[in-house]
């Protein structure tokens, strides 16, 4: 059990837990540390979206992690084929909670453009995602609005909906 | 100097002195030499064209299969694209297959054959004797056949359910 | 750059090395296997198809111009070549001349396409082997592209600009000025990258001598482009085979000798250098004149005249509810890509959709030839190697 469980059980009773949730969110949503699944095209865009001018260290994914056990954003960035599902699926199994998904681009949200044999009509067959953001690709604007979206998101979960 | 193309091409004339019948016909299209030969000696006309001192087609650029159902005499057909950076000259070798057949890998010719030949069985389903690894390359057994081929669907006949620790269940396309 | 230890190979044990399918050093999704004895690689099996999406079949299943948005993506670090290759095919089936205006053109933005995959190329490669500075000003120079594509065409990254028979819309004066603007600044850029690498000796020792392959063994394999010319065989396609205007222009093949890393490196360097020249001169070369030939049964003709003309009514309606039909036929087009050489075989029935449409990408031939380049190499030169061949695996997948 984590701290956060055992803080919640005392936390609630006491009825400060609007203020601990208020403060946990707000450390989880500014510092959203992404792993990047770089599949297609939308890499690129989510490759742009770090460097300059977009920059998005300064919304606090500071760090693209190459390991899903210290990440805790994964953006499906790109097309998600059959032999590719259960490869996505196991680093989401990896990621520790909390955690969320962003699918970006048409591929990730739906297949998109490749309606054929061999590619997932969509991620979320495969994983629970918190924000779609469409495109094809999408702008490195709108990854970023899509992240401060999750980022409200985020500030209106309970902190113990995900331990 | 450009190389004549159709039946003045010079390779024509080599091969069919040399290979004779295996030679089916000489075409142009779009410009381009289009050589008809026969199946069992494919590997044996490529490693000519290869090493003859005035041919030269050192390059393998493409390896390839067609699917034309009911359209030809044999059903599928092997596409091979050659150049030879003496001549300046683009050469299209092309082998009819009927289904079942079996064609003489080029990969002991070029190396470069390796996988596009693994990807013409894997497509189409068109075997090549001798190559050293047939498998598949880009495809998965579970969709239950040739991608390629004109019957294949375009959505596939199995499609994913579910993906979890155990494995990932498939289901057939409704 | 060390050389292989033999002691090492016969007293160590071998391993099976599994990096990927997602891994920072290897950019797109490939899954290698690399059997090691100590750091010494002795095999390296990659497997490939984790973005194999089955764009032949879908093409098969599309008109002629919405096969043009699939290309786009068939190579998405150089967006506009495959479209180029593509159209260039199908105009040949059509025996189709593509105005001048157009030639030059497509020879711009191909060319800006080119310098854009360097680009990211060169970010990928130098994070790859530590120097991350660099990814930031190349990607920085690769939004100017960006931009001025997103001004010529609408869109940043897939403009689905290239038509058949010609181009989509004309190149604002403001566009070319971006282009002029661009060209004028770059080479400096150029400089400033180099500076951080081309005399750095970490970044020599890390690629000089690493991966070296001869010339015949590079054609034997099917090798093209930059890997190709590092090598010492100047075997460029738009020197060679020149194609829409490329003979009227005048530039330099970049030619190194002894296809290692580091010179596979100067060669896309130097050829940043050269396409900038080729802009410049597309610019300079732009007279006024039509985008497109007036064929109305394969182009749209223009929107005002589809109000007014019976005529260009029903071939506007034609063209987009069915598309244009395409006379029986094959032809074989093949493109210099950033990578190497791309070839299209179209092989057409006589209706709106292609027969069969088949693309041979440079990345699908050189990956082959990994383990040829590595084998007795340390696993970092693998990473070094695999880099320098400038992979794109949506090329290589399809």
């Amino acid at each position: 059990m984590g701290v956060e469980e055992y803080v919640a059980r005392t936390l609630i009773t006491v009825g400060l837990d609007r203020a601990v949730n208020w403060a946990i969110n707000k450390a989880r949503k500014n510092s959203l540390w992404p792993i990047g699944l770089e599949l297609a095209c939308c890499a690129l865009e989510m490759k742009a979206s770090c460097m300059p001018p977009y920059d998005l260290a300064r919304f606090g994914a500071e760090l693209f992690q190459p390991s899903p056990r210290q990440a805790d954003l994964m953006i499906v960035a790109g097309t998600v084929t059959n032999k590719m599902a259960p490869v996505v699926r196991r680093i989401y199994d990896h990621m520790a909670e909390p955690k969320w998904v962003i699918a970006m681009g048409a591929c990730a949200a739906s297949g998109g453009l490749f309606q054929s044999y061999a590619v997932l009509q969509g991620v979320d067959c495969v994983i629970p995602v918190d924000v779609y953001v469409p495109g094809c690709p999408p702008t490195p604007e709108a990854l970023i609005h899509g992240i401060l979206q999750l980022q409200k998101k985020i500030e209106e979960e309970h902190f113990s909906d995900r331990i | 100097m450009p190389v004549s193309q159709g039946n003045n091409h010079p390779a024509v004339h080599k091969l069919a002195r040399t290979f004779g019948r295996s030679v089916i016909e000489a075409a142009c299209s779009s410009g381009q030499t289009i050589l008809t030969i026969g199946r069992n000696d494919i590997g044996l006309v490529c490693r000519f064209l290869r090493d003859d001192h005035d041919l030269r087609y050192d390059h393998l650029s493409d390896l390839c299969g067609v699917d034309y159902q009911d359209k030809k005499p044999t059903r599928f057909e092997v596409v091979y694209q050659l150049y030879s950076s003496m001549l300046g000259d683009r050469l299209c070798i092309r082998v009819g297959v009927a289904g079942g057949d079996r064609v003489p890998t080029v990969t002991d010719v070029w190396p470069a054959a390796d996988w596009l030949e693994r990807e013409c069985w894997e497509m189409f389903g068109i075997y090549f004797d001798r190559h050293p690894d047939v498998r598949r390359l880009l495809t998965l057994d579970e969709y239950g056949g040739f991608p390629l081929r004109k019957d294949f669907p375009l959505r596939g006949t199995v499609e994913i359910v579910e993906v979890a620790e155990g494995g990932v269940t498939w289901r057939p396309r409704s | 750059m060390a050389a292989p230890v033999v002691n090492e190979v016969k007293s160590a044990g071998t391993m099976v090395l599994h990096m990927g399918p997602v891994h920072p050093g290897l950019h797109g999704i490939l899954s290698l296997d690399v059997t090691v004895a100590g750091e010494v690689v002795l095999a390296v099996r990659p497997s490939v198809g984790y973005l194999h999406r089955g764009i032949e079949k879908i093409a098969e299943n599309k008109t002629y111009t919405q096969i043009i948005m699939l290309m786009e993506r068939l190579d998405f670090t150089a967006p506009m070549i495959s479209a180029f290759g593509y159209c260039l095919a199908v105009e040949k089936l059509l025996d189709l001349e593509v105005p001048e205006r157009s030639q030059d053109i497509r020879v711009i933005m191909a060319e800006l396409s080119r310098i854009q995959s360097h680009l990211v190329w060169l970010a990928n490669y130098s994070t790859d082997l530590g120097s991350t500075t660099p990814a930031m000003f190349a990607f920085q120079q690769r939004e100017r592209i960006l931009d001025i594509w997103g001004m010529v065409a609408g869109s940043r990254m897939h403009p689905f600009y290239l038509r058949i028979g010609g181009v989509s819309r004309d190149i604002s004066n403001e566009a070319a000025e971006h282009i002029s603007e661009f060209v004028e600044t770059f080479p400096r850029r150029i400089d400033e990258c180099e500076a951080f690498l081309t005399h750095n000796q970490i970044w020599i020792g890390r690629t000089k001598g690493v991966g070296a392959v001869s010339a015949e063994e590079a054609i034997r394999h099917g090798l093209t482009g930059p890997v190709l010319r590092a090598t010492g065989v100047a075997h460029d396609l738009r020197k060679v085979h020149p194609y829409s205007g490329y003979e009227r222009y005048e530039f330099e093949v970049p030619v190194r000798r002894q296809g290692d890393a580091y010179d596979r490196y100067l060669v896309r360097i130097n050829e940043m250098r050269q396409s900038v020249g080729l802009v410049k001169q597309g610019l300079a070369a732009l007279r006024p004149g039509p985008l497109c030939a007036d064929v109305p049964q394969v182009i749209p003709p223009p929107l005002e005249r589809v109000g007014s003309d019976a005529a260009a009514l029903i071939h506007h309606f034609k063209i987009f509810s069915e598309g244009f039909s395409v006379p029986e036929g094959q032809a074989f087009i093949a493109i210099e890509s950033p990578r190497g050489e791309v070839g299209i075989f179209l092989v057409s029935d006589g209706s709106p959709r292609p027969y069969r449409l088949r693309v041979k990408t440079p990345s699908f031939m050189n990956l082959q030839a990994l383990e040829l380049l590595t084998r007795g190499k340390t696993v970092s030169d693998l990473i070094a190697i695999l880099g320098s061949l400038d992979i794109s695996m949506s090329e290589v997948d399809r």
